[in-house]
């Protein structure tokens, strides 16, 4: 998939990460991470965002995560929303996800 | 997004009594509904506001959670609704004022500090991001070095202003002329520029650059552009003027500022008390010109804009350069006039 513009999702709740993505074409993936648990986590999550770019196919993108300690699962889902949202995509590959 | 037992809304502006509810609040909060303010969103337990967040378009302000309801992270939860809302506006970067005491918590939600005044600080939602805007001036190496600048709104190119680019072009090597870039005044800013442009285009040491977000614009210094109402807010041209004087200056070689002196706009005389306050000690001496007398006495643009409603010819052509003459004189011109005009007459 191909990010065309800037994508938003999740919140500053607590358990919740606010993803931003943007195009970075040609440049690869730029992923920015600030977490509350980032000594904890973070190459955990690091780990998660990645395979859920290769799931969806991200080649170039510029990441940036403002954790406040949301499990694999919700930072998945948040990343795949705000993807899409920057792909300006409407037609989702729900089989490759699942 | 999960919202706790409060009730999230946002404030209908055009409704007085929900205006008047978050004024109180802010009030209570040691906080002013600035007239700038577009959007705010609260939380509410019943039908009382207990955390709010507001925006004048890419600035966040009056963020504020009523003490007994502090320690649930009701800021966070404002805050997301706010930078929802931003992306949804598409702003491309977000700007924050607020307490300096608040400095650590909005550091946690992402933003970093630009500009302080006592009481007060500016934070950006990226890390000197100011550096990317002076990176985009592409101003060559042979235009750096010592040098003085003006900031101007030039609303419109005035004799007035030429005279003190004039001046300063006499008596330094290289000068730098900010435009503020807001389309808040009635000659959009394109027509400003072009109107500086040819009443400078004899002037080779002159740089003219656009202001943008940090010189002069409704994040670093909001009261400027709500003039009308006559609220002097001090700390908003110390954060101007600290931005100026510790980002952009040393950057650029800037050793002077320029300025004309302001004997009428009470906001802009504060802004130059200030200035001379304030950037002396950060090595930047201000030179202050009087302003140029013309027939009529002191040129300034609020009159040569009285003069084009009126359509004054005879009086314009004395207070403005033939560049602008012309541009006033024209169609496009003639309708700024006619708005003017209309403003004034609605005033009365």
């Amino acid at each position: 998939m191909k990010i065309v513009k800037t994508g938003m999702a999740g919140s500053l709740e607590s358990s919740d990460v606010l993803i931003t993505v943007d195009s970075n074409a040609g440049k690869g993936r730029e992923i920015d991470l600030d977490s509350i648990v980032q000594r904890q986590y973070g190459k955990q999550i690091l780990k998660v965002v990645n395979n859920t770019l290769d799931l969806l196919s991200v080649e170039d993108i510029k990441v940036r995560l403002e954790d406040k300690g949301a499990l694999d699962c919700t930072i998945r889902a948040r990343l795949e929303a705000a993807v899409y949202r920057a792909a300006g995509s409407k037609t989702y590959p729900w089989e490759k996800l699942s | 997004m999960f919202t706790g037992q409060y009730d999230v809304k946002t404030i209908n502006f055009g409704r007085e009594t929900e205006k008047a509810d978050l004024r109180e609040f802010l009030a209570g909060e040691d906080l002013s509904l600035d007239g700038d303010i577009d959007y705010a969103v609260c939380l509410f337990e019943g039908d009382r506001i207990i955390a709010s967040g507001c925006a004048a378009s890419n600035v966040l302000k009056c963020i504020a959670v009523a003490a007994p309801y502090q320690g649930q992270q009701l800021t966070n939860r404002i805050m997301s609704l706010l930078r929802i809302r931003a992306y949804h506006e598409g702003f491309p970067g977000l700007f924050l004022f607020t307490k300096d005491i608040n400095e650590a918590v909005f550091r946690d939600l992402g933003f970093f500090p630009l500009a302080r005044a006592p009481g007060v600080i500016l934070m950006e939602d990226k890390e000197e991001g100011w550096r990317r805007y002076l990176e985009e001036l592409n101003i060559p190496e042979g235009e750096r070095g010592t040098s003085a600048a003006l900031v101007m709104n030039c609303n419109p190119f005035t004799l007035g202003h030429r005279y003190l680019v004039e001046m300063a072009c006499r008596e330094n090597d290289r000068v730098h002329l900010f435009l503020v870039k807001e389309n808040l005044s009635v000659f959009p800013y394109d027509v400003r520029l072009k109107l500086v442009r040819e009443g400078t285009a004899d002037l080779d040491n002159l740089s003219i650059h656009e202001g943008r977000d940090y010189i002069i614009s409704h994040a670093t210094f909001p009261t400027y552009f709500i003039k009308e109402k006559k609220v002097i807010n001090e700390s908003h041209a110390r954060i101007d003027l600290d931005i100026f004087s510790r980002l952009i200056a040393p950057e650029l070689g800037i050793v002077r500022r320029y300025v004309g002196e302001e004997p009428y706009c009470p906001v802009t005389s504060l802004y130059n008390r200030i200035m001379e306050e304030m950037l002396p000690g950060r090595g930047i001496e201000v030179v202050t010109i009087p302003r140029k007398e013309a027939a009529g006495g002191a040129v300034s643009a609020t009159k040569v804009r009285k003069a084009l409603a009126e359509e004054d010819w005879d009086t314009l052509e004395g207070w403005v350069p033939p560049t602008t003459l012309r541009f006033l004189q024209s169609e496009d011109g003639r309708r700024i006039g006619n708005l003017i005009r209309k403003h004034q007459e609605e005033s009365e």
